[in-house]
């Protein structure tokens, strides 16, 4: 008990001393206090945004490997280009059995798929076009098959690679032309994400059966008033590949839709009539599959001599699967059982909620990241600080220890006042720092996060300047003026995003406000603080002998 | 009984090269004031170190009412069984006198009553007075420092008290007035007083009078 007194006693009058042991724990403990909390907050918003987000998972070609192999051959230009067409040749898209081979995984909520397609207005059919002069050149583009150079890679509906379906591939580059129409088949209506969430809603007549194999379609409001359709209207479609190649639909519904992206295929925003949003047409999978397979049996091929590419007339089609997950979790698990299911190396598993997630997530992971280095560091050098103050101040308290240990108390104890001496201390300043920073906290949180999310905007915008994209035509979420090198062949719907033109929409405000846990780690801190700095004076007390440091005194 | 014997008992500072004290043997009695005399360098303070238990012997042992004060606890030994005026005080310059008191009573570990007050009055006894009493040891003369010394010694009743030199920054009148409670202390209270000093007035007052002879050159004792 005594001890306790002396503690609280030599405390008091030694203040200045003591004053600058708070000063330096203050700041430590606040400095802790917000980055503690800041990171707190940073995996509470991250976990709570996986939570309430209801995951889609795709299954595609490794892309990025590939990018990176050509990347790597660029060297050698023409060189690099043709290994890259090599190297994509050797790829497919996987076919719709092996998708729902993989649907049979049992961390599944839902398997959906849908086929799409690009296909050019025939008759009195006239494309939306509000792409200005390049419509002319689009159309004329798709007309005139086997494009090449700059209209080969404006060729691609859903991308490179072209078409697949069925597991046949059409070769890439020159392949195949671009329709005025994005036509996709989907296999439910669930399927149909924009009439499930809302951005478009059927206005008059109905919408297909999901089994139909009739070939009944539904139609944009925009391209009904466009060619005066009506509900029971039939519209006619061609084969951009060959025009001769018709096929006729009966309009069973017309939608209106408040979306200004173009879904799925929106790679070539702008630049084709397919990608706007007027211009999709939707039906069963069945009837689309019923038309592509049609396609396939009245096809031309050659296969070209130099390249050993085959050519064909067919109408390109490209199957996708949606995987519909519950949460973060069976996502992980999902991937791993497609692994052990059998799926190769060659292709990813992605979700784009994921990913747009994890985007979303970038300045905050970077401000929490910032947060714990920052940490670190304060942490380290307080504890120098701190263990340097406490070796000059038990040096200049030898006397003290000596005249102490020679009328009897043991060194033990002499050790236990001095620890206890800078733990009153450093808790007081602990509470002081950590209401300091618990006040702070929450706004200088959200200051720092908002300069790392307009650093992020920055560097994006700054590479988007780099890539030659407009702000405007970034939002779009494409990357059309990607200019005709090598990556611009691979520019597909989400493939934009390599060249940072999506929008992202940043998490910008969390709520870092300090907890229990957060006052705990600090306490915790503190008691480590003590005992590490406190260490040094520890040892110092129970090497010195009473006798030699009064006799060294007198 | 004796309460301190020494048992040839032999002290060197740098492993026996040169011995400081070589085969002392003396008994020390309950009720007895004794005062060891010697030339500077004989060897005095560390004898009283010796006796204190501040350090350990080189050879031959110290007996503490038949114990081996090498073998017993020493940080008790000196908290509870000695008191030690020393030399050059060692007081805690920080505190007051009266703190001071307190905090040997407080290490003792004894149960005393109302120390403050225990204080008060011994620190009476020796000549300070209350206000004295409540002001830092830094304020107080040499003089009113080793009377603190003194008061800090007896505060916790202890059976031997050592002084080195208790009467050396005191006047005549004072120095009289410090030997006499020690004598008192023996005859009244039972304890053996064991004083170094160099006074020939202070030898002649004490029962008994021990003298050490030089083994070593001179220097400071």
């Amino acid at each position: 008990m005594y001890i306790l007194k002396n503690a609280w006693k030599s405390i008091s009058r030694s203040k200045g001393r003591n004053i600058l042991i708070g000063i330096i724990v203050v700041v430590i403990a606040m400095s802790s206090c917000i980055a503690l909390s800041i990171q707190r907050a940073a995996d509470k918003a991250k976990t709570s945004g996986l939570d309430s987000l209801q995951i889609t998972a795709q299954i595609s070609v490794n892309r990025q490997a590939m990018m990176e192999k050509a990347k790597n051959s660029t060297d050698t230009a023409s060189g690099g280009r043709s290994q890259m067409l090599e190297a994509m040749q050797g790829m497919e898209e996987l076919s719709l059995e092996e998708l729902q081979k993989y649907a049979q995984s049992s961390y599944l909520e839902g398997f959906t798929y849908t086929l799409q397609s690009s296909m050019d207005a025939s008759g009195e059919l006239e494309a939306v076009d509000t792409t200005g002069g390049s419509s002319e050149d689009t159309s004329s583009g798709t007309s005139s098959e086997s494009a090449s150079g700059q209209n080969g890679w404006q060729g691609f509906p859903g991308g490179m690679g072209g078409g697949q379906d069925g597991g046949k591939l059409s070769p890439p580059g020159g392949m195949g032309s671009q329709g005025d129409f994005t036509v996709t088949g989907y296999s439910s209506h669930e399927a149909m994400t924009s009439f499930v969430d809302g951005t478009s809603k059927i206005t008059d007549g109905t919408v297909f059966d999901e089994d139909t194999s009739e070939k009944v379609c539904i139609i944009s409001e925009e391209l009904a008033t466009l060619n005066e359709l009506e509900v029971g209207d039939s519209i006619t479609l061609a084969n951009p590949n060959d025009e001769d190649e018709t096929f006729a639909f009966k309009v069973v519904g017309i939608y209106e839709t408040t979306s200004t992206d173009s879904g799925q295929g929106g790679g070539m925003m702008r630049f084709s009539t397919a990608s706007d949003p007027a211009n999709q047409i939707y039906m069963s999978y069945n009837t689309l599959k019923a038309v592509t397979d049609q396609s396939e049996k009245n096809a031309d091929s050659e296969t070209d001599s130099e390249t050993g590419m085959v050519r064909t007339t067919a109408l390109r089609s490209q199957v996708s699967g949606t995987y519909i997950l519950k949460d973060m979790e069976s996502y992980e698990a999902f991937e791993q059982d497609v692994r052990d299911m059998g799926l190769s190396e060659e292709y990813t598993v992605s979700s784009s909620d994921v990913t747009a997630y994890e985007q979303s997530l970038l300045p905050l992971e970077n401000l929490s990241k910032f947060s714990f280095y920052f940490f670190v560091i304060v942490l380290a050098i307080g504890a120098v600080i701190l263990v340097v103050f406490n070796i000059f101040n038990i040096r200049e308290r030898k006397y003290e220890v000596g005249v102490l240990t020679a009328i009897g108390m043991k060194k033990g104890k002499v050790a236990l006042q001095f620890v206890l001496e800078l733990f009153i201390v450093t808790f007081i300043a602990i509470l002081v720092g950590t209401a300091a920073g618990a006040v702070s906290s929450a706004p200088i949180a959200n200051q720092l996060l908002s300069s790392q999310v307009s650093s992020q905007q920055n560097q994006t915008q700054q590479r988007n300047e780099n890539f030659g994209i407009p702000d405007d035509v970034g939002q779009g979420g494409g990357a059309p003026q990607a200019p005709g090198g090598d990556f611009g062949d691979f520019s597909e719907g989400g493939f934009g995003s390599l060249f940072g033109a999506q929008v992202t929409n940043y998490v910008s405000e969390i709520n870092a406000s300090t907890d229990f846990t957060v006052v705990m780690e600090l306490m915790g801190i503190g008691v480590l603080l003590t005992l590490l700095s406190s260490c040094a004076a520890v040892v110092f007390i129970l090497r010195y002998e009473p006798l030699k440091i009064l006799s060294n005194r007198s | 009984m004796s309460v301190l014997k020494l048992d040839h008992l032999g002290y060197s500072y740098d492993n026996k090269k040169t011995m400081v004290l070589d085969g002392i043997d003396y008994e020390f009695e309950k009720g007895t004031v004794y005062a060891i005399v010697g030339k500077s360098g004989a060897g005095k303070t560390t004898l009283l170190s010796l006796l204190s238990g501040l350090t350990t012997a080189t050879s031959g042992k110290i007996w503490f009412q038949d114990k081996d004060l090498s073998k017993i606890d020493r940080y008790r030994f000196r908290s509870r069984d000695v008191g030690v005026v020393f030399q050059s005080f060692n007081l805690l310059p920080h505190m007051t006198a009266v703190e001071n008191v307190v905090l040997s009573m407080d290490i003792s570990g004894k149960k005393l009553k109302d120390k403050k007050k225990t204080a008060l009055e011994l620190l009476a006894k020796v000549g300070l007075t209350e206000d004295k009493a409540g002001r830092r040891v830094l304020k107080l003369s040499g003089g009113e420092q080793q009377r603190v010394a003194i008061a800090r010694a007896l505060s916790y009743e202890p059976d031997i008290i050592l002084a080195d030199e208790p009467t050396g920054n005191l006047d005549m009148g004072t120095q009289d007035e410090i030997i006499d409670i020690f004598k008192r202390l023996a005859a009244q209270e039972d304890k053996c007083v064991i004083i170094v000093t160099h006074s020939p007035a202070v030898a002649q007052s004490a029962d008994a009078v021990f003298e050490l002879a030089p083994l070593r050159g001179a220097s400071a004792s």
